[in-house]
């Protein structure tokens, strides 16, 4: 049984670490405020994006034709997959890395096992690229190359635009014939769910309804210099979008998950020290129960 | 006479949103003029900058969709003159000229990307203080 000092002693550190938790929680709200709002920021930018894409691919494709840009064009057979895998860089965030990094292993093993000669992974965060150093030493698929830390990464606008840039390039010089992103969807704050997502050859949802409305306003439109140019600015633009789209998904995820981490253990804290505290009291009763006992049986000694 | 819409949006928000009589705006292929009633039209723009009533906008490359009453630029970067710092701007410029120098294979997507980082690093020079 340990000693009223020493559970004392543990209540202190435990309260330390409690407030600890707790100031880490408000800081990833505070965050998570300000990752969200910079989600919103591109979604008017994005949407834009996409409805140039679907419109411009509608009139370019005719029945049984070629893509009209190679990035949109599906390669017959898929040899090499690039992975870019996103996580954050500071764990204390509960599943949120783990998951990818189970589902990066995961995909990669099925697509070997489907017949694709070469799994090669990009990494965006300082976990995942960890993790993938680990596996490609073991020789479970290639690391190819990390973009560093998606915090600093999110900053520097330029940076981010390399990212794909560089998915961009390796796809067209045919390096990979297929390019996905696994991430962490971030649903809502509660919940951010391991995702594989498609990046490359970009899938342009024609939604035929809205392509057949739209014909007549198209028709009208002048193209300057022309709709095949203009395909050939907005496809890796819309990349671009989707790789900034995942890395503040991710990081607004992170932050939600590091929440909700930081109120269990802040719970958990408050557990463990209301626990403790009766062990602290029981342990002081005895202590008096004993002192007491000792006195009476010094006084009848006396007598 | 009526005055057109300019909306500049960039991937981090809108960074210009103002009423002006006319907007000169850096098409691939020239310079173009837009007036109110413009008939609606689709624009591919290089770097350069968006003139309109009053001030300017850098901008890195983009789209124009134009209305009669105005029009929505969708650039993947857009500054105000002077938020470059005029030692950033001699770096983009060097780096890009670079690029396109080097004997490396560039793909067409490299390319429209180098040479419009070179015009909006151009266009960032000339509005730069010293």
């Amino acid at each position: 049984m340990p000693s009223l000092k020493d559970i004392r002693k543990r209540i202190v550190s435990v309260k330390n670490t409690q407030k600890i938790t707790k100031a880490m929680k408000l800081v990833s709200a505070a965050k998570l405020r300000r990752a969200q709002d910079a989600m919103i920021e591109l979604r008017p930018y994005a949407a834009k994006h996409r409805e140039l894409l679907s419109s411009l691919v509608s009139q370019l494709t005719t029945d049984g034709a070629t893509a009209p840009h190679p990035l949109l064009a599906q390669r017959e057979t898929i040899k090499r997959v690039a992975v870019l895998a996103v996580s954050s860089d500071r764990g204390m965030c509960g599943g949120f890395n783990s998951g990818v990094q189970k589902l990066v292993a995961a995909y990669s093993e099925s697509r070997l096992a489907e017949g694709v000669e070469e799994v090669q992974v990009f990494t965006v965060g300082r976990r995942i690229n960890l993790f993938v150093q680990k596996a490609a030493a073991k020789g479970l698929f290639d690391h190819a190359h990390n973009f560093g830390e998606i915090i600093a990464l999110a900053k520097e606008d330029d940076d981010l635009r390399a990212v794909s840039a560089q998915l961009i390039d390796g796809f067209l010089e045919g390096t990979f014939d297929e390019v996905v992103v696994i991430f962490n969807v971030f649903k809502n704050a509660i919940a951010q769910i391991p995702t594989v997502r498609p990046l490359l050859p970009v899938a342009a949802d024609v939604d035929e309804a809205e392509a057949g409305g739209d014909d007549a306003a198209s028709a009208d439109l002048i193209y300057e210099p022309d709709q095949q140019s203009l395909l050939g600015y907005i496809v890796p633009r819309y990349v671009e979008v989707q790789v900034r789209q995942v890395v503040l998904e991710s990081i607004a995820g992170e932050h939600a998950a590091r929440m909700n981490a930081m109120n269990s253990a802040t719970d958990n804290a408050s557990e463990m020290i209301r626990s403790l505290t009766l062990q602290a009291n029981r342990a002081r009763q005895a202590a008096i129960t004993t002192e007491l006992t000792e006195i009476i049986s010094g006084v009848e000694a006396l007598n | 006479m009526a005055n057109l819409k300019l909306e500049v949006v960039t991937p981090t928000g809108k960074v210009v949103e103002v009423e002006t009589a006319s907007v000169t705006a850096p098409g691939v292929r020239g310079e173009l003029g837009i007036m109110p009633d413009h008939r609606p039209a689709l624009i591919q723009l290089g770097g350069g900058a968006i003139k309109y009533d009053g001030g300017e906008v850098l901008v890195r490359g983009g789209v124009a969709e134009v209305r009669p009453d105005g029009l929505l630029v969708l650039a993947d970067k857009a500054v105000l003159p002077g938020q470059l710092e005029r030692g950033e701007a001699e770096a983009l410029l060097k780096a890009s000229l670079d690029g396109l120098e080097s004997r490396e294979y560039l793909n067409d997507v490299r390319i429209m990307d180098l040479n419009n980082d070179r015009a909006f690093a151009e266009a960032a020079l000339r509005t730069a203080g010293h």
